[in-house]
């Protein structure tokens, strides 16, 4: 089930009033919230469900006998054999034809390359449950004893098929707490749905058909052409995943349940490093903590560190996607991180002689800009069907040749939708500026009623205005 | 107050801000549902001829002559703006077909039709042969069920707000009149004698808003980036749901449905080959079905007033085109009981 649906408003609006009428005590509401998810899952393809019930009892027997496990070597080899289940699932649903291509390329081998259609959002409820038997296995939290309790910890419906990316320590404790029904958690859940709808509707998916067209086939057009469709496939990307996460929070908190933060304003971040920082940030600090530190972190020799952060960026580019395309992604934010660690002393040196202050606000202002633009860059291969289209379009961003303003017609966008696109994107790059900038005065704003009705109702108005209802899948559900 | 004592109150509150919230965004919905009633020529012409020609296939009738050979062209754009029934009744006259009368079915931005195909000939008003211009969608979503109950978002979004594109309409024709009032009640009156020309032209309608050459013209030189001249389009004919229920409704109501070609640009694409062979073996087995000329006709820019649809000349030289190809098939259709 998609959130921007009318299917979706019915089943929440069913399924809210419903979990708050059975009783507090007992556990009526939980086997509500597990029937629930497993019936959203379910509208996607049904019998995929046997999958996410598979690995639910695989890791919570897994976290049993890591517990009660007597020796390390026990705990390590339960956790192994949890891992090697989710990842099993991962492997064999997402990159069995990848693998296969790449053998057939490199020896010949003639092997029959499966076309499998992926589980939604299996990447993510993998992940997600290995945070669970390794947490167990560090004994940072105790195994959880209830099965119910654990199956909604993997199937939780707000987040299950595109994150937040949760850890058993927050969101298993809220399943043993009863979830009070609360006005100022509805309303700031509410509020926070209503943005992400705008943000995916409004925004993304109406700059969609122009990144779809240019992309489609790179090679048919110029230079400004490509460059636009990449910067409008940065703000689609950010306006779609964000947008999915803000409804996600956003209906968890109505249900009483606080979900991880996943985006602070990535692209206003002064480095690589600290868009990392700010984006998808339950997947980065998930690589962080259970694969960069396992690796040594920071702890090793510099080459060591360098060749850790190229691996986990690696890896984390082959989690988005099996194609070649998302590793060279993830290998441009690696050489990124590894190029800023690099010259980061001679960047403070150079400025440091030139008597400019390290929180001057023009070094920041051109740290924004770099950092976007670099982002930018890398998001040219994240959207290539092809590393060559990719190279393609990087290799003539740059060049004007041939370009016509009347070309900006072809992109697929009449000018009056591209009109509001750019408006809409200047709306919401204002919003998150003003929110980062200036929180105290959008709290004071906020707190007068009449400002905060009109905000509610602009956001309304413009996701109907200029929304495309078309149940348009976000992008990261088929990761 | 403690804190248990806030939440118990929690409900009521919750349902008396829904309820503000619902009669606010309420309220200024029905005051942009006045103002869309109130001025129902503040659209884009696409929308008006979409509206205009559904209400025609939900309760109109296209035809109005008796005994004639009715011939309904269905397609998009490229239809809408492509095809002259009149002319093309004249031309099929002077071909040895007499008596036809031919209605543009055409719908912007539209590639499904079969509702409105389906409802004429229920209610009797449709068409004795329909021409084909595109291929319908290969995929008809599928039926609604437990897990998927709505399958379509669009037509319940813009059936719940009416208004949508209000905005998008009163800025366009503001623009185009320059934010003249004097000029947007021209623009408006304009409007309305469009739809009125439509209906008169029996659907054809030429898309001026989206014309921005001089003399309606494309220039000489024109080429778009995704234009691909070393390349055919082959058209394909998809089976699927959509073909089960084309070839069921004319089976069944004695309808005989054409394939006609579409039409591009000269350097759009290669010339098409002369016969599809693939396209053809769809349709193998199925009387109700014929297939004429090429996958589609080229015609110079100057044809064209922008890069998608013909101006009046083009039109002209197009539904001849039809004219020529489709009499034969007239004739079989003619000479049929």
């Amino acid at each position: 089930m998609i959130f921007t649906t009318v299917h979706f408003i019915l089943f929440f609006a069913a399924v809210f009033p419903l979990l708050f009428m059975l009783p507090k005590r007992g556990p009526a509401r939980l086997w509500f919230l597990l029937i629930t998810s497993y019936y959203f899952y379910m509208c996607s393809v049904p019998w995929y469900i046997t999958v996410i019930i598979g690995i639910t009892l695989v890791d919570y027997a897994a976290g049993l006998l890591i517990e009660r496990a007597s020796t390390p070597a026990r705990k390590r080899a339960w956790l192994g054999l949890s891992i090697a289940t989710n990842f099993g699932v991962l492997v064999a649903f997402k990159y069995t034809g990848f693998m296969a291509e790449n053998i057939n390329a490199a020896f010949d081998a003639g092997f029959p390359v499966p076309h499998i259609v992926l589980p939604l959002g299996v990447s993510f409820h993998t992940f997600q449950a290995v945070s669970y038997t390794i947490e167990v296995c560090r004994g940072r939290v105790p195994a959880e004893r209830s099965l119910l309790r654990y199956a909604i910890y993997v199937a939780f419906f707000p987040q299950m098929v595109a994150g937040p990316i949760e850890r058993p320590h927050n969101l298993l404790p809220q399943l043993h707490a009863g979830r009070e029904l609360s006005f100022d958690r509805f309303r700031s859940g509410f509020v926070l749905v209503l943005w992400g709808a705008f943000k995916k509707l409004a925004v993304a998916d109406l700059v969609s058909p122009a990144v779809n067209t240019v992309y489609a086939a790179p090679q048919q057009f110029s230079g400004p052409l490509l460059a636009l469709a990449t910067f409008l496939f940065a703000v689609q990307i950010y306006c779609d995943f964000s947008g999915y996460t803000d409804i996600a929070i956003g209906v968890a908190r109505m249900m009483g349940f606080d979900l991880m933060t996943n985006f602070r304003q990535p692209y206003l971040a002064p480095s690589i490093g600290e868009f990392w920082r700010r984006w998808h940030i339950s997947l980065s600090t998930w690589f962080r903590d259970y694969l960069y530190i396992p690796l040594g972190g920071n702890r090793v020799g510099t080459a060591r560190r360098y060749a850790n952060i190229m691996i986990v960026f690696l890896v984390s580019g082959l989690w988005h996607g099996a194609n070649w395309t998302f590793a060279v992604w993830g290998g441009l934010h690696g050489a990124y991180m590894v190029i800023g660690s690099l010259t980061a002393g001679a960047r403070a040196r150079l400025w440091g002689s030139l008597g400019v202050r390290a929180d001057h606000p023009a070094l920041a202002l051109g740290g924004v800009l770099r950092t976007f633009a670099l982002v930018m860059l890398a998001w040219v291969f994240f959207r290539a069907a092809t590393v060559r289209d990719g190279v393609h379009i990087v290799r003539h961003m740059a060049d004007l040749r041939g370009f016509r303003v009347t070309d900006l017609f072809t992109l697929n966008l009449p000018r009056f939708e591209m009109a509001v696109a750019f408006t809409l994107i200047g709306a919401v790059a204002g919003a998150e500026f003003v929110m980062v900038r200036r929180p105290a005065a959008v709290m004071r704003a906020w707190s007068w009623r009449p400002a905060r009705w009109a905000c509610y109702t602009a956001c309304a108005l413009g996701t109907v205005f200029f929304g495309v209802f078309e149940g348009a899948e976000f992008i990261y559900f088929q990761f | 107050m403690g804190d248990r004592a806030l939440q118990s109150g929690a409900p009521r509150r919750i349902a008396r801000h829904c309820f503000l919230a619902a009669a606010v965004f309420g309220a200024v919905c029905a005051a942009l549902w006045l103002v869309n009633a109130r001025f129902p020529y503040v659209r884009s012409g696409a929308t008006l001829v979409t509206e205009m020609k559904r209400g025609l296939a939900e309760a109109g009738r296209p035809f109005a002559r008796d005994g004639s050979l009715r011939v309904m062209a269905f397609g998009s754009s490229k239809t809408l703006s492509g095809f002259i029934p009149d002319l093309f009744d004249r031309e099929a006259a002077r071909l040895g077909v007499a008596g036809v009368e031919s209605y543009n079915f055409g719908l912007p931005g539209e590639f499904a039709f079969v509702e409105e195909f389906e409802a004429m000939v229920d209610r009797g008003a449709g068409p004795d042969v329909a021409l084909l211009i595109i291929p319908w969608p290969a995929e008809e979503l599928p039926a609604p069920s437990v897990l998927r109950p709505i399958t379509h978002n669009r037509p319940i979004i813009d059936a719940v707000f009416p208004f949508r594109k209000l905005p998008r309409d009163a800025f366009i024709m503001a623009t185009e009149s320059g934010f003249s009032p004097s000029r947007f009640r021209a623009a408006y009156a304009e409007s309305e004698r469009t739809v009125k020309q439509v209906a008169l032209d029996r659907g054809y309608y030429f898309i001026a808003r989206q014309s921005h050459y001089a003399n309606d013209q494309l220039p000489a030189a024109f080429t778009a980036p995704t234009d691909t001249p070393g390349q055919i389009a082959p058209r394909v004919i998809p089976r699927g749901p959509v073909f089960d229920r084309i070839s069921k409704l004319c089976r069944e109501r004695g309808v005989r449905c054409i394939y006609v070609p579409s039409y591009f640009r000269e350097g759009q694409y290669a010339p098409a080959r002369g016969h599809n062979p693939e396209a053809a073996s769809v349709l193998a087995g199925h009387d109700e079905f014929a297939i004429v000329g090429p996958d589609y006709l080229l015609y110079p820019n100057r044809l064209f007033s922008d890069p998608i649809h013909t101006n009046r000349v083009g039109a002209e030289d197009y539904t001849r085109a039809i004219a020529a190809l489709v009499a034969p098939e007239l004739k079989k259709g003619r000479a049929a009981p």
